[in-house]
């Protein structure tokens, strides 16, 4: 017979923490000895004590609602607050592109286009920044109104309110095209014309750029 | 099972809050024991349930299948092991169960009070609880917690390593350990029937 069984080997051959060698080597030797076989029944009943404390614990029903208000309370993120409140998520939507409305309508009245006449007139015939807005909101209609009321106050023939081509240009080259912005409406051959406009004819010249069309600017 | 776990784990992260309590439910008997056998104090027991679950809750989002029941007991245990440090670090409270206790019934008054059928059998019974419950508290953590998962919770010498993040080897090493000293440290013949 071989040596007897050490309590930590009947613990290990009771528990199967042994390894399989170690299990069938305590199992046969139990088989042949008695006084092991005691000892492992001794064993196995003290440790049913263990068994006293296997009392079912059960979760009351005031626990198991503390505990899912005090988790689902404790830290919820961010992105589960946008799942539980929608609206929130909503809200949040509404005021990102508001601004970003805001932000692109801020971004096109800065980038503006000038008007046609400004951005295609040479620099040189370039005329000097408004000094009012006057000039933004003329239009055409307006620019001529200007005009036959400046060239009366010039005493000009009544006839002359039809203004040709060249009574145009010579206010053009007068000054007024710093203000009025008027252009020839087709292009002129050369850089300078005449008026006439019932005085004496006198050449003037002629600062509107022969490609920019009618124009309005400052 | 272990799929019905990953749904409601599933439903929790979209937001569910049934599925989340759900999972409180099916797995709160288990925890609770296991805590109170770990604490061996009901009322303590109940302070790190809350605070399991809490982890739980918060850390959803990193549950990546598998054993629900091994990831919510790792949980639990290292939730166990925290507090424990804790304690040990302001240890300007006393965690004696007898100090505690100073003011409460006798046991023996308290097995009168349940109206017992013997009540003095009852009284030995308790008094023998008691031992156990101190034998189990006397382990290091770490073999309690092995003995306490296996023996008690009735997971395998494999949910215990995943569940204590060691092999299997390691595990039963533990265990052997504190099985041995619990046999120095258990009464020596107990009725359990009762």
């Amino acid at each position: 017979m071989n040596k007897h069984l050490t309590e930590q080997q009947l613990i290990d051959y009771q528990f199967k923490l042994a390894e399989e060698a170690g299990l069938n080597a305590a199992r046969t030797h139990l088989a042949e000895c008695e006084e092991c076989r005691q000892r492992l029944q001794k064993l196995v009943r003290k440790f049913a004590s263990l068994d006293l404390l296997r009392d079912e614990v059960e979760v009351p029903e005031d626990l198991l609602s503390k505990t899912v208000e005090h988790a689902t309370r404790a830290r919820p993120s961010r992105v589960f607050w946008l799942y539980r409140v929608p609206a929130l998520g909503a809200v949040a939507a509404a005021v990102v592109a508001g601004v970003a409305l805001l932000i692109v309508s801020n971004s096109r009245q800065d980038r503006q286009p000038m008007p046609t006449a400004m951005h295609d007139m040479p620099a040189q015939n370039a005329a000097p920044a408004p000094s009012s807005e006057e000039g933004y909101a003329l239009r055409k209609d307006e620019a001529m109104s200007l005009v036959a009321e400046r060239l009366q106050k010039a005493e000009l023939a009544p006839e002359s309110k039809a203004l040709s081509f060249d009574a145009r240009q010579t206010l053009a080259g007068s000054g007024a095209a710093g203000r009025v912005g008027l252009a020839p409406p087709e292009p002129s051959s050369a850089p300078g014309g005449s008026v006439k406009a019932g005085g004496p004819v006198r050449s003037v010249p002629v600062r509107a750029s022969p490609e920019t069309p009618y124009g309005l600017r400052r | 099972m272990e799929g019905l776990d990953e749904s409601l784990v599933a439903a929790h992260l979209r937001g569910d809050p049934a599925a989340f309590r759900e999972l409180v439910r099916r797995y709160g008997d288990g925890v609770l024991g296991y805590l109170f056998r770990m604490t061996g104090n009901r009322d303590q027991a109940e302070d790190l349930f809350q605070e399991t679950f809490k982890r739980v809750h918060e850390k959803a989002r990193t549950f990546r299948g598998g054993s629900f029941k091994s990831w919510l007991f790792t949980i639990a245990t290292r939730v166990t092991i925290d507090t424990a440090r804790r304690r040990k670090r302001t240890a300007t409270i006393s965690l004696d169960r007898q100090t505690d206790c100073d003011d409460e019934p006798s046991l023996l008054e308290t097995v009168v009070a349940q109206d017992a059928a013997d009540p003095v059998d009852e009284v030995v019974r308790e008094e023998q609880k008691e031992q156990v419950r101190r034998a189990i508290e006397s382990l290091p953590v770490g073999q309690r917690a092995a003995l306490v998962l296996a023996y008690y919770q009735h997971l395998s010498y494999q949910e215990v390593a995943e569940t204590l993040g060691c092999s299997v080897g390691a595990v039963k090493t533990q265990m052997s350990r504190a099985l041995a000293k619990l046999a120095q440290r258990l009464p020596d013949s107990v009725d359990v029937t009762k």
